[in-house]
């Protein structure tokens, strides 16, 4: 027997009928985007829910919108598309670099932006490169459309600012404009491989001094976590090899636990590493993914 | 001297594999394929606990469930020791295993079997049975089985070994061998520069796309016909009836497409199950593994601590070699001595020397068990061995192309460890034939650009690039152990019913032996018609290990099809109204040497079955090797090592393989570059990670890193051809041999790029990224 065999699947038409569902205890189910966290779980032996909503497909959680300022993806994107592209390549690298690190080409071609902020694994790549653009995750309901900024978004292990009868629209996030990007990502192998450690940022320079800086990193806490500390280290800094040596050894502050996939040591050792690289390639504007 | 390949229609060609077709087009091929509607699903518990003693066990509530027909346990069983171990008769393995046991030995051993109507059922089933443990000090190292006052893993009484070996349970000790040549302390005192270190070697699975799977059912006359994954369909039969306690006459074993095995199939590790419960229930049975089944109680690599000890004079000669090889078995023995066995006999002759101490120790421990893997010892031990020889060579200020190029074995000639090292007895003494190693090492130098290769102390940077190396050898089949039979006999049309024993679990082995009757018979390979292997149908033979069945069971094809032959020869002839000796086959056809006079297999066959002086063409031989000739290989690779994350890329892999005659040119490369990848996965992110119970966290394929498509370097496969006279056609072995380079070669590389020796895989970044802060500081 499949495992979807017992599940009542609903196929809301659109978004208003989906948050009706969301809105009363009884209707309210399980959200399903591309189902690739989902399936997984419940294969491995967490209970498969009753009902299941299904919002794969729904128009509404499909747009991306390119303002002046901003870009707003809506949170049924799906990896494969936002790594193809060009223009968020253009204004989000690091977000598309991520998004293109996301398992293989079946599992980018089916899994969601909002599915990767949603199941909120610290190992979520996508979730390094929203969080360092400053942007909010757009949550609605059938009380209204709300912003909760990215930085408030995780809030505990597998655990988001979204209530249950909400629905991610979509996420603004704040083009990065002159600041450059990168995204890095250590795994035990090119594909298929959860994280060992990521790392994402943004900085912007202006002769020769940081303006900004912000850099966050995955798998190396119960959530992605922005490194403030050396964030407001760096900011109004010139890249010196002494300011990048203490910036490395800020980093390594973050901590860590061994699990299957690295040590906590090794996982110190690789941020204080990935911020470096994220330095290095700012100090010798090598190309800003 | 001419060249003897040179001639040949049939093989040395690449041709199409001969159930190529059937496979793309997704025809029935697989045991699952073949799954009668009305087949039970058989489930197990498996034990939870590394070590414990059964104290009680209740199945009735089980035995009441919903679809429920049969459960079997230790008390409804016979309690008979074997080996799940499918090696020759008696096997150099202990009789250690029971079908149920009331002890447990390692997490995923067997405690009950539930055959229902549903999985579902099945699965419900063994919820209700109750078992109460006693748990026992588990042993999980080497060191603690070793050590004094262990845990006894084996404390049963009727536990043996068949063939006269040492076997020391009390002591956790499976088998020990050894080998002692010249006088090695003697030639470590001999030595300008010696090496003392110690290596080890993980743990893994092969992953073949099919896992186990088996189904069993009763025929008409109430035989037990089982449909079976196997590489070993007639040690299948035999130890299934010593299980069960029936006459081999009772059973039938059909292997069907095999999804790969590489080793992990040369056991019987569900058909006593499904056998006993198509018995019992009178119902087809079927059982698949899970992937998580397949990693936690099927058969592993076996870890092994390998000490290698090298001393050498400053002109380059080895003086002395010695390795000491501790073998992790698990919980179970089998293969555990012939795989410690193998690390001697399958790498020592590679280099002259006239001192070498070898010994092999098998322990016992409460992990998952080892059994026969692709490369079977040679693998581990040539990671150890290749790695010492590097730092000798730096040791001599010496390339170290050019250390092993001054040191290898050559054409014609001996080492003392044939004779000394065999599967459970004295080996054969041996010399080499066909060897185009040294060609082998320098045509991968040029592939590489070996000549670039720096020193890693002139290397700076955060990505340092590297190069490694490392020779290469096996064997071909088990010289007077192994036996392969074959059987051959003609159509009306000149086709030809192939009938092996030999078992081609998708390595292309159907192809391969078609090739070699079709070469012998002068007629063509899409005249054969194979079948492998059905122990009602066709002869014996051993199986698909050892790299034995190009050069064995070809062979074997190759003399029964001389024999059809001879036949046909004589038909043909007397077709034609002349003397057998003036005339010839070819092209399917008998004729006169000028081809004026000729009558075709088709008619030679219908002359033969309907006209006239009637009879059954049909040849049949059997073979038994008397040597076991090593291929040999030299391996090449540049990686490229990220010193701050420890990352390696493996830019360029070459593979250079002295298979004799490459039998199937395309299925040699394919061989090489698929046992190549294999390799270098073991060496990079395959691990078997525990927790503090023995329970295995990562058996599934997210966790156990199997390279992806995405990963796979350039690899270049260069085939160096010999000639082997004592193999069919000039062929010997090609299988095996490619996974034993890629540890060492990039264990080399590391060290050429970094500085950094790491004497532990796979080489994760954690691992890599320490040994270079370890240079470094
Ligand atoms: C083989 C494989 C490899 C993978 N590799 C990676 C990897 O390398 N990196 C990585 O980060 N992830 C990886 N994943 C995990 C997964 O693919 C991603 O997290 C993906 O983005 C999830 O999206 P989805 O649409 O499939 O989510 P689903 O499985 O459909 O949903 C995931 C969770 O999000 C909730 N949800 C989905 N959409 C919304 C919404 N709009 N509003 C509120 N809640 C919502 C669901 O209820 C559920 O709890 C992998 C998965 C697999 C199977």
């Amino acid at each position: 027997m499949k495992i979807t065999e017992k599940m009542k699947f609903e196929f809301p038409p659109t978004l208003a009928v989906a948050l009706r569902m969301q809105a009363n205890q009884k209707t309210r189910g399980k959200l399903l985007a591309g189902g690739t966290d989902l399936m997984v779980q419940w294969a491995s032996g967490v209970t498969p829910p009753n009902r299941i909503i299904s919002i794969w497909g729904l128009p509404e959680l499909n747009l991306i919108e390119i303002s002046r300022s901003e870009v707003l993806i809506g949170a049924g994107v799906t990896h494969a598309r936002m790594a193809r592209s060009p223009e968020l390549k253009r204004h989000l690298p690091a977000l598309t670099a991520a998004a293109a690190t996301v398992g293989a080409t079946q599992i980018q071609t089916r899994g969601t932006l909002g599915g990767n902020a949603a199941n909120a694994s610290p190992a979520g790549d996508t979730a390094p490169a929203l969080l360092v653009t400053g942007g909010w995750a757009v949550l609605a309901s059938l009380a209204g459309v709300r912003e909760v900024p990215l930085t408030e978004f995780w809030t505990g292990y597998r655990q988001i600012a979204a209530r249950p009868d909400e629905i991610i629209l979509a996420f603004r996030l704040p083009k990065k404009n002159k600041a450059r990007e990168r995204f890095r990502k250590i795994g035990a192998r090119q594909a298929q491989a959860i994280s060992k450690v990521m790392c994402a940022s943004r900085m912007l320079m202006d002769d020769g001094r940081i303006v900004s800086a912000a850099i966050a990193v995955g798998s190396v806490a119960p959530t992605p976590i922005r490194l403030s500390a050396v964030e407001e280290y760096l900011a109004g800094k010139k890249l010196t090899n002494p300011v990048i040596a203490k910036a490395e050894a800020l980093a390594r502050a973050v901590e860590p636990i061994s699990d299957i996939r690295s040590t906590a040591d090794y996982r110190r050792w690789a941020t204080g590493r990935l911020v470096r690289d994220a330095l290095e390639a700012l100090k010798t504007k090598s190309r800003s993914t | 001297m001419s060249n003897p390949t040179a001639n040949f229609k049939q093989v040395n060609h690449s041709v199409t594999k001969v159930d190529a077709r059937q496979l793309a087009l997704g025809k029935p091929s697989y045991v699952d394929d073949f799954r009668p509607p009305n087949a039970l699903v058989v489930k197990m518990l498996w034990s939870p606990h590394a070590h414990a003693r059964i104290v009680s066990m209740d199945v009735s509530e089980a035995e009441k469930m919903p679809g429920v027909k049969a459960v079997l346990w230790h008390g409804n069983v016979p309690r008979i020791p074997h080996a799940t171990a499918g090696q020759g008769f008696p096997e150099p393995s202990p009789y250690d295993t029971f079908m149920f046991d009331t002890k447990v030995r390692f997490v995923g051993d067997r405690v009950a079997a539930v055959a229902a109507e549903t999985e579902e059922q099945a699965l419900a089933a063994l919820e209700c049975i109750k078992v109460e443990y006693e748990k026992l000090q588990p042993v999980f190292t080497i060191d603690e089985a070793m050590a004094e006052g262990a845990p006894i893993i084996h404390d049963e009484p009727d536990a043996y070994v068949p063939i006269p070996i040492p076997y020391e349970p009390q002591k956790n000790l499976v088998a020990r061998v050894g080998a002692e040549v010249g006088d090695f302390e003697k030639g470590m005192k001999e030595a300008d520069f010696t090496f003392d270190d110690t290596y080890e070697t993980p743990y893994a699975q092969h992953c073949p796309i099919e896992p186990y799977v088996s189904l069993a059912q009763l025929d008409s006359a109430g035989r037990i016909v089982i449909t079976t994954s196997t590489q070993v369909p007639f040690h299948c039969r035999r130890i299934v009836a010593q299980i069960l306690d029936v006459p081999v006459q009772k059973i039938r074993v059909i292997k069907p497409r095999i999804g790969g095995g590489f080793g992990s199939k040369q056991e019987v590790l569900l058909e006593d199950v499904v056998a006993m419960f198509a018995l019992r229930t009178g119902r087809p049975c079927i059982w698949r593994f899970t992937r998580e089944e397949n990693f936690r109680t099927g058969r592993t690599r076996h870890p092994i601590r390998v000490r290698i000890r090298l001393g050498a004079k400053k002109d380059g000669t080895i003086t002395a070699i010695g390795m000491d090889c501790w073998n992790n078995t698990g919980a179970y023995g089998g293969h555990g001595l012939t795989v410690v066995s193998c690390c001697g006999s399958k790498v020592l002759p590679l280099y002259r020397c006239e001192n070498i101490h070898f010994l092999g120790k098998v322990y016992y421990t409460n992990l998952p068990c080892g059994g026969a893997y692709r490369g079977f010892g040679a693998t581990q031990a040539f990671f150890a061995f290749e790695s010492s020889m590097d730092k000798m060579a730096e040791a001599l200020g010496m390339d170290p192309v050019r250390f092993r190029q001054m040191n290898h074995i050559r054409s014609g000639e001996g080492s003392p460890i044939f004779a000394a090292l065999g599967e459970g007895k004295e080996g054969v003494p041996m010399t080499v034939g066909s060897n185009a190693l040294a060609e082998c090492i320098v045509r991968g130098a040029e592939e590489i650009g070996w000549s670039n290769r720096t020193d890693w102390r002139e290397k700076t940077g955060r990505y340092r690039r590297g190069m490694g190396m490392a020779c290469l050898m096996q064997g071909s089949s088990i010289p007077h152990i192994d036996m392969g039979g074959a059987s051959i006999k003609i159509n009306e049309d000149g086709s030809f019913n192939l009938l092996v024993g030999a078992t081609d679990l998708g390595t292309g082995s159907d192809t391969v032996l078609a090739q070699i009757a079709a070469e012998e018979l002068c007629t063509t390979t899409d005249k054969m018609i194979v079948y492998s292997s059905d122990t009602d149908m066709t002869p014996f033979d051993v199986g698909a290990y050892a790299s034995s069945t190009t050069y064995l069971s070809g062979e074997a094809v190759r003399k029964a099809a001389a024999d059809a032959k001879r036949q046909i020869l004589h038909t043909g002839a007397e077709m034609l109204g002349l003397a057998e000796k003036d005339v010839l086959c070819k092209d399917a056809h008998v004729q006169t040497p000028d081809g004026k006079q000729k009558v075709s297999y088709g008619d030679i066959a219908c002359y033969a079955l309907y006209q006239k002086n009637q009879y059954q063409i049909i040849g049949t031989a059997s073979h038994v090797t008397g040597k076991s000739p090593p291929p040999f290989a030299a391996h090449y690779t540049e990686i490229e090592v990220d010193t701050w994350t420890g990352n390696i890329k493996v830019l360029r892999y070459v593979s250079t393989i002295d298979c004799g005659t490459a039998i199937n040119p395309a299925l040699c490369e394919g061989q090489t570059e698929g046992g190549t990848l294999n390799g270098i996965s073991y060496a990079l992110t395959e691990e078997y990670l525990f927790n503090e119970n023995g329970r295995m966290m990562n058996a599934n394929f997210t966790d156990y890193h199997i390279f992806s498509m995405r990963d796979a370097p350039r690899i270049k496969a260069i085939i160096v051809p010999s000639y082997e006279d004592t193999g069919p056609f000039g062929a010997k072995s090609v299988s095996e041999i490619c996974i034993n380079g890629p540890a060492p070669a990039i264990a080399n590389a590391i060290y050429n790029a970094t500085g950094a020796r790491l004497y532990e895989f796979p080489f994760t970044p954690e691992k890599v990224l320490n040994a270079i802060r370890a240079v470094q500081a």
